[in-house]
């Protein structure tokens, strides 16, 4: 039995001579343990990496913390090729909402506006890393990041031929190469004047530090229509608003994401008289909608999107199940139908459900024999 | 796990049988005193459930009671078993580690040092790394099964690739661990995720664990290996394990399974199958235990003790005048005997399914406890949709079935705005329309419309 009898000091430190005869140069200088632990610590690298650090700069801890900084995107990008082949079907479904409203010009004034989301995916290979902070707050970046590309369109919509839909996906390479947004636990800090790693360079650095293949999947974003060609869609007394869920981790991720989008229509024709209920209520109607597609797993959002049924099956069973519109709500009172209905009496608008997405991790992946 | 599974299913259609021959019985006999009859043993739920059928087909004036435990089913039956001898006790232990720090490496080893000895039967990395899905209770899990032996245990040995699997093996019972070995590799460190790994020992209920720094030959420097062991205790300190004392063995499994260096490799495992020995403790097993007797029970009870009836409302207290098995008179009842106990001055009426016999004072029923739940995916024959706060299915002990509301554990944030969705592990408040006897460890069943929805296990009892 190797264990160890007592309890380190730092007066312990040279006991040991190496006899090794392949590197001298680790012998004449041996790493500070209690640094070693700290850069561990601070960086989360292996013990190795902590180890070559302190080494190659005598011991100076600000040094080796900036040449640790500084390596973990190549030696992650290392680690990174050499994992890539292992088969990644686990991870975490991430979840962005804009916080406040963002309004069109001919908006403002009403004290409403538009809201959007987005909704990420990252993979990994193992559950117990998806359950790793390190890991959550990277996809929470991930999705606040799509979230703030997505907010300058023409970068976005051009890739999409889909006129008619309002959430679009974001190409990869483009959310790779941009700057990755801070964690919204960070933002306040005085951190954010550092040079900002891009998305693909952290996820190289997480690859190092957790050892683990990892890969960025998919990303799709709600992108405003521009007013000038989708005037036939939406006009000026029309808000989107963007409502969102995760299921199965914390608040930003989790095992299955929902975005839903909403227009919501002034009835009346006085500007900004109609908008004056508690805006609350729309975003609890706004967080069950988005609850209601993680929840029931809906393929369309009315009878009408219905392309074809399944021979065999009764139709409907089959829209019931199936058509978001047509489903039982979440909290009650009766389908989803006849809840947003209610609603539109409420709020004196209309309210009708324009888009929506529903993202499980892994789905789609294929299991082969798996390594433990 | 293996033999004890085997064991079970031999055993199946021998308790049906039982069931109609006492049934019949029961209704020859309808006088007082009340003839109640039962059959223990572990890890049986289907036979469990395949017992309470047919008392309602035999429509039999008894009442059936369910065992769900008992660690002697060799009693009477394990002549039919090859292999699994009962002599050493038996210990359930698992591997957690990183996926490149050489758990299955490890697990190779261990069998490999221990078939030199005639302990064990040698697995090769591949055999173990495919970890096959299997299903425990409807519930689909992907575990690798060894089985080796020391001079003072037996073990049982599982390897699962995930948090998901080792919980759903918690849950069902299918591969229950009593102890952990973590493997941390010396080149690495500890991981961020071994943080993971050590909540997970902590959820599945294990305390004991040994750690093995593998890979050691990989690092030539001895203060690296004093470095990774001493922030190995930290963590385990800072976890709620007893990190100073934890042992902690450094070896290389790589060097044990190629039979090289003796010193790190084939003594290393040696010394972790000691510290093992040592420090797992073995579990008290159900043969030690108070005697209790539902539909099923546990310890051990002799004619003429006092005994008393448990569950909806309060306790009763009588005498067991006889036990019977097979139509015999017995002087003992023991967990694994499916034996009917004759009760003096007790009607018919007085007792009803759902409650248990047992040593007074020591079980007492509950209404409400916390339990670890798994929620059956459509694909497992579960739920289609999502449940919400306050579901208020069938949960079934024993033989008994209760109404219980599920709700979020107290401080939770916005209950109102979590749902509970199929293929969900899930911590969840019980609370139960009446009382039963209920204890921590127990195995339970949620029914909705006859169709199960989930299945858990209490972990701790509030009221």
């Amino acid at each position: 039995m190797f264990r160890a009898t007592q309890k380190f000091t730092p007066s312990y430190l040279p006991l040991y001579r190496l006899h090794s005869p392949s590197t001298a140069y680790y012998s004449t200088i041996k790493p500070n343990l209690k640094l070693l632990q700290q850069l561990r610590q601070e960086t989360q690298v292996n013990i190795s990496k902590a180890k070559e650090a302190l080494l190659k700069h005598n011991n100076d801890y600000d040094t080796a913390l900036s040449w640790i900084l500084e390596d973990a995107k190549t030696s992650g990008f290392a680690k990174a090729e050499k994992l890539k082949g292992r088969i990644a079907k686990e991870g975490l479904v991430g979840v962005a909402l804009t916080k406040g409203f963002e309004g069109r010009t001919e908006a403002k004034g009403t004290g409403m506006g538009d809201t959007r989301g987005a909704i990420v995916e990252v993979n990994c290979e193992t559950d117990f890393v998806s359950r790793n902070t390190l890991f959550q707050q990277f996809v929470t970046q991930v999705a606040s990041t799509s979230l703030l590309l997505s907010s300058d369109a023409t970068s976005i919509s051009s890739s999409s031929s889909n006129n008619s839909s309002f959430i679009h996906s974001i190409p990869l390479p483009l959310l790779q190469s941009s700057p990755l947004y801070p964690h919204p636990s960070l933002i306040t800090s005085s951190s954010t004047n550092l040079p900002l790693a891009t998305v693909q360079e952290s996820m190289m650095e997480l690859v190092g530090k957790l050892g683990e293949n990892i890969s960025l999947r998919r990303a799709d974003a709600v992108v405003l229509p521009d007013m000038n060609e989708n005037s036939n869609v939406i006009n000026d007394k029309d808000f989107i608003l963007t409502g969102g869920y995760v299921h199965g981790g914390d608040l930003f991720t989790g095992k299955i994401g929902g975005l839903v989008v909403v227009k919501l229509s002034s009835k009346t024709t006085k500007q900004g008289s109609s908008f004056t209920h508690p805006s609350e209520q729309i975003n609890k109607l706004l967080r069950n909608l988005a609850r209601q597609i993680v929840g029931f797993n809906p393929q369309y959002i009315s009878e009408n999107n219905v392309e074809a049924i399944q021979y065999g099956i009764s139709k409907d069973d089959y829209i019931k199940e199936n058509v978001l519109l047509s489903q039982d709500f979440i909290i009650g009172g009766g389908s989803v139908r006849d809840v947003l209905e209610k609603a539109e009496k409420e709020f004196g608008n209309t309210v009708e459900i324009i888009d929506f997405r529903r993202w499980e991790y892994g789905e789609g992946i294929k299991k082969s024999a798996f390594k433990i | 796990m293996y033999s004890l599974r085997t064991a079970s299913f031999k055993l199946k259609p021998r308790v049906q049988s039982v069931t109609v021959q006492t049934s019949k019985r029961c209704l020859n006999s309808s006088a007082s005193p009340l003839v109640v009859s039962g059959i223990v043993f572990k890890n049986v739920k289907v036979a469990t459930l395949n017992l309470i059928t047919s008392s309602k087909v035999h429509g039999t004036s008894s009442i059936r009671f369910n065992l769900q435990r008992c660690g002697i089913i060799n009693r009477s039956y394990a002549t039919e078993s090859t292999k699994f001898k009962r002599g050493k006790p038996h210990v359930n232990i698992g591997t957690i580690g990183h996926v490149d720090h050489g758990k299955t490496t490890l697990t190779a080893a261990i069998t490999k040092c221990l078939a030199s000895k005639g302990q064990a039967q040698f697995k090769d990395y591949g055999e173990i790394d495919k970890a096959p899905e299997e299903k425990a209770r409807g519930i689909t899990i992907a575990t690798a099964h060894v089985e080796y032996e020391t001079n003072a245990r037996h073990y049982a040995h599982v390897d699962c690739p995930g948090h998901a699997d080792y919980i759903k093996n918690m849950i069902t019972g299918a591969a229950q661990m009593d102890g952990a070995i973590i493997v941390v590799s010396a080149t690495d460190g500890q991981m961020p995720q071994t943080r993971e790994h050590l909540l997970l020992a902590r959820q599945v209920g294990v305390s004991n664990l040994v750690v093995f720094i593998n890979k050691v030959d990989a690092v030539d420097d001895p203060e690296m290996l004093e470095l990774v062991e001493m922030e190995m205790r930290d963590l385990l300190t800072q976890y709620g394990f007893d990190g100073e004392n934890t042992q902690i063995i450094q070896g290389s499994a790589l060097a044990a399974l190629e039979g090289r260096d003796p010193e790190i490799g084939e003594k290393a495992i040696e010394n972790l199958m000691d510290a093992v020995d040592k420090y797992i403790p073995t579990p008290v097993r159900d043969l030690d235990k108070p005697f209790l007797m539902s539909i099923e029970g546990k310890g051990t009870i002799t004619k003429g003790a006092e005994i008393e009836i448990v569950g909806m409302g309060p306790p009763t207290k009588t005498i067991l005048t006889g036990i019977e098995m097979f139509h015999k008179e017995l002087d003992k009842g023991m967990a694994g005997d499916n034996m009917g106990a004759l009760l003096r001055g007790v009607k018919r009426e007085q007792i009803r399914r759902g409650q248990v016999i047992a040593t007074p004072g020591t079980v007492k029923s509950h209404k409400k406890f916390m339990a670890q739940l798994y929620i059956l995916t459509k694909e497992e024959g579960g739920r289609h949709t999502p449940f919400m706060q306050n579901y208020r299915p069938q949960m079934y002990f024993r033989t008994s079935d209760v109404t219980v509301t599920l709700t979020y554990p107290k401080g939770t944030e916005n209950p109102e705005e979590k749902m509970v969705m199929p293929g969900d592990n899930a911590e969840l408040e019980c609370d139960l329309v009446h009382d039963v006897a209920v204890e921590p460890g127990m195995r339970f069943t949620v029914r909705e419309g006859g169709k199960t929805v989930g299945t858990g296990v209490i972990t701790q009892i509030l009221e």
